[in-house]
């Protein structure tokens, strides 16, 4: 199964990365929104983990437009974040988000996360 | 390196980017207004540090980024206004902040009280002391331990429209422990009916587990809103959350082409380049008269290829050219700060921000630069009274600008202050027995007694890092740089200093020289004259050995076969002699036994294999395979001397036999 990570902060990829790879999963990374759009154009992906606050366009206005293409309509994605308020869950719907992972996070949590809501 | 190691080693990569630019961006954010970039990217920065220390379990650093976040998250919001007063605490918070990212980095504590003051500082700015912490949601009561429960789960149509899946959902309810379920199958509807977006089933659960009521909750976390759910016993409802306009979350953000790549990738490249360009030197080398009769179409393909090359060579320098306004970024504050410990009123002026200078080289100026404005602030602009009574504005100025001067940068920092009282520098310097009280100077030369060792003013040796940094600390590290320190003053008026840089620091102009064997290069910017000289224009003096009669006055003439030891180099009574400049205020000749040519020399380090020599910083291959030797010109006459007085400086090997070698690279 493969999953984008998109997340400007490079400690945050490492850490993501080596924790999917560990549990077996092929992991794609992206810094930012624009990049991470520009691969989807070219590569299917079963999941994509992104960060709300990153430079030059935000998480919510990624997984937005992420949500506009029809072939990842049903894609889950994950938010990353500090705190899960519930402005932030409410707008997180709204934009089409199926879920979150609030940092900081063990790998464990992060694998239980990502287990229910792709197989 | 294990991996936890590997990833802090990223984290605080990323904190020094982030807290390098923090400071700016405050700045920035001050004139700016909390409506504009600098704030969302500071709170971002910070947000950012606080998500990565949470990962290593770094708490301070974790509960002091939290408090600075909120400020700055109310800030965003308007609560709180960008005042001198809220930036002041913000900018310390942000020095507190990189101590604690420095602490955690070397594992070394801080005494508790180290970041107390700021803390405190932030919280009464961001009011958290008044108002109880806003709850968002009442927390339910849950229980923990062992239980059983009973969930009704009934999904919502559109349940599965974010990429739900209850099957999922019902996996993970298993692995908490002993799962009985019962499926309800009402509201499926016929199959022509059916869509496969819309949920119809729901489900009934018993579970029995140790893992307590909040994990359970947590699995339904993500279709909380999309469900009708109850767990028994405690069965909570799910809170209800207010409508927000999605749109306020969605920020235009400007577009920017740019990308981030490893510094090491880059000096890769700029090396490689520069290996191109020494092949390039050796193919030229072979491109004679002959060749351009025989295959004139190769030789125009070969110029071609020469050209291009060049293209390429200058396109990757300027990759790692940076904006020499990353380094103006912490002046204002420093100076104003200076200016509220000393009670005088200064302003900072800087031009030139977006002067490009090779970022290897900006890292070795910033200390220099922070020293130099220092002293400008010291020791040059006066305090308003004396100001006012020189008939001066009661504001001094220092003004910082960078700019591009005949393929050099050229950085200055000028002040309209006091200027160099001559006569004072002249009685320190022979207080501090630099000069005999009896010498003759001239202005310039009184000038440049602040370059001379022992002289900075030890009275204040309150340098940022506690160091005690003299102005020939400063100059010398410049000369390394490969530039040159000038100074100009005028008493009562003002100063300037002003650095010259090279545009980068691996390629230099050169003129090739041969000592018996040896090929050597000498910086082509340093060259004043080259002279065949006549046996009557060298003499030989008891007290400075060799001389040369050079336009009315005798200079210093340095062998090059003696300095180094060379065997097989001419001791001819009129050498060929190259008059320098040798960075120190001397003119000097070198005496060599041929020219063989100019050309840009790409700089190859010697320090992974040897140990530093005195006279050399170095070496390059040329055109035709050899290694040559790179001298420092300042460091000739002190060889000189010492060779004459038979002392020798611990670095410096008795003889040097360089030879014709291949530079392994």
């Amino acid at each position: 199964m493969r999953i984008l990570t998109v997340d400007d902060s490079p400690t945050i990829q490492d850490m993501i990365v080596a924790t999917l790879a560990a549990a077996d999963y092929e992991a794609l990374t992206a810094s930012n929104g624009f990049e991470a759009l520009k691969l989807l154009e070219t590569e299917s992906v079963d999941l994509i983990i992104s960060d709300v606050n990153m430079i030059h366009m935000g998480g919510f206005e990624f997984v937005a437009k992420v949500r506009e293409r029809p072939e990842f309509e049903y894609t889950p994605i994950l938010f990353l974040t500090t705190e899960a308020s519930d402005d932030f869950k409410h707008i997180g719907r709204e934009i089409g988000a199926t879920g979150w992972i609030t940092k900081p996070f063990e790998p464990d949590e992060l694998i239980r996360v990502i287990k229910r809501v792709m197989p | 390196m294990d991996k936890l190691e590997q990833f802090k080693k990223t984290f605080f990569q990323e904190c020094d980017e982030l807290l390098g630019d923090l400071e700016s961006r405050i700045v920035a954010l001050r004139q700016e207004g909390v409506g504009a970039e600098p704030l969302h990217a500071a709170f971002r920065a910070i947000h950012t540090i606080k998500g990565g220390a949470g990962m290593f379990g770094f708490h301070r650093l974790v509960a002091f980024a939290h408090l600075f976040e909120s400020v700055l998250d109310q800030m965003r919001s308007g609560h709180i206004a960008a005042g001198d007063d809220a930036i002041a605490v913000i900018l310390h918070a942000a020095d507190i902040l990189s101590d604690l990212v420095q602490a955690a980095r070397s594992g070394e504590g801080l005494p508790e009280h180290h970041d107390a003051e700021a803390a405190e500082q932030l919280t009464r700015l961001a009011g958290l002391d008044r108002a109880p912490a806003a709850k968002n949601e009442q927390e339910p009561q849950v229980s923990s331990g062992p239980g059983r429960y009973r969930i009704d789960f009934r999904p919502h149509p559109q349940l599965l429209r974010r990429a739900n899946e209850p099957l999922l959902i019902v996996r993970q309810l298993r692995e908490l422990g002993k799962l009985a379920v019962t499926a309800d199958l009402s509201r499926l509807p016929a199959f022509s009916a059916l869509d496969p977006t819309q949920a119809y089933l729901a489900w009934s659960f018993e579970l029995e587990t140790e893992a307590g009521e909040l994990a359970v909750r947590r699995i339904f976390e993500f279709v909380e809103a999309d469900c009708d759910l109850t767990i028994a016993i405690l069965g909570a409802a799910p809170a209800k959350v207010p409508a927000k306009p999605a749109a306020s979350a969605l920020r235009q953000n400007r577009r920017v082409a740019s990308i981030r790549v490893d510094l090491d990738r880059i000096d890769r490249l700029v090396n490689m380049v520069g290996e191109i360009a020494i092949v390039q030197a050796m193919i030229s080398q072979q491109t004679d008269q002959k060749l351009a009769v025989s295959h004139p179409q190769l030789v125009q393909e070969i110029s071609q290829l020469l050209q291009l090359t060049q293209t390429l060579q200058d396109s990757v320098m300027a990759i790692r050219a940076v904006p020499v306004g990353s380094l103006f970024a912490r002046m204002p504050r420093l100076v104003r700060e200076l200016a509220a410990a000393m009670g005088k009123k200064i302003e900072l002026e800087t031009a030139g921000e977006d002067t490009e200078i090779d970022k290897t080289v900006i890292e070795e100026l910033g200390d220099p630069l922070l020293h130099m404005v220092r002293n400008a602030a010291d020791h040059g602009i006066e305090t308003t009274a004396e100001r006012l009574a020189a008939g001066k504005p009661a504001q001094g100025t220092i003004r910082l600008s960078a700019g591009q001067r005949g393929g050099q940068i050229v950085i200055e920092i000028a002040d309209d202050g006091r200027g160099l009282d001559r006569d004072r520098i002249k009685r320190k310097a022979v207080e501090r027995k630099l000069i005999p009280d009896t010498a003759e100077m001239s202005d310039e030369e009184i000038t440049n007694l602040i370059f001379l060792p022992g002289f900075s003013t030890a009275e204040k040796v309150t340098d940022i890092s506690g160091r005690g940094v003299g102005m020939d600390v400063v100059k010398r590290n410049i000369q390394k740089l490969g530039g040159r320190v000038s100074f100009r003053s005028e008493a009562g008026k003002g100063s300037k200093m002003a650095i010259t840089l090279p545009l980068t620091l691996a390629i230099l102009p050169g003129m090739i020289v041969k000592a018996g064997r040896n090929d050597y290069v000498i910086p082509l910017p340093n060259i004043i004259e080259c002279l065949q000289t006549k046996p009557s224009q060298v003499n030989s003096l008891p007290e400075h050995g060799e001389v040369l009669h050079f336009r009315d006055g005798y200079i210093p003439l340095v062998r090059l076969g003696a300095v180094f030891n060379i065997r097989g180099a001419a001791f001819t009574p009129n050498p060929l002699a190259i008059v320098v400049d040798d960075e120190n205020g001397n003119t000097i000749a070198v005496a060599v036994d041929e020219i063989a040519g100019q050309q840009q020399v790409v700089i190859k380090s010697l320090r992974e294999n040897l140990d530093p020599i005195a006279g050399l910083a170095g070496a390059t291959v040329l055109g035709d395979g050899k290694v040559a030797l790179i001298l420092v010109l300042s460091e000739l006459l002190d060889l000189h001397r010492n060779r004459r007085s038979g002392r020798f400086p611990l670095n410096q090997a008795a003889s040097i036999r360089p030879g014709p070698a291949r530079l392994i690279a």
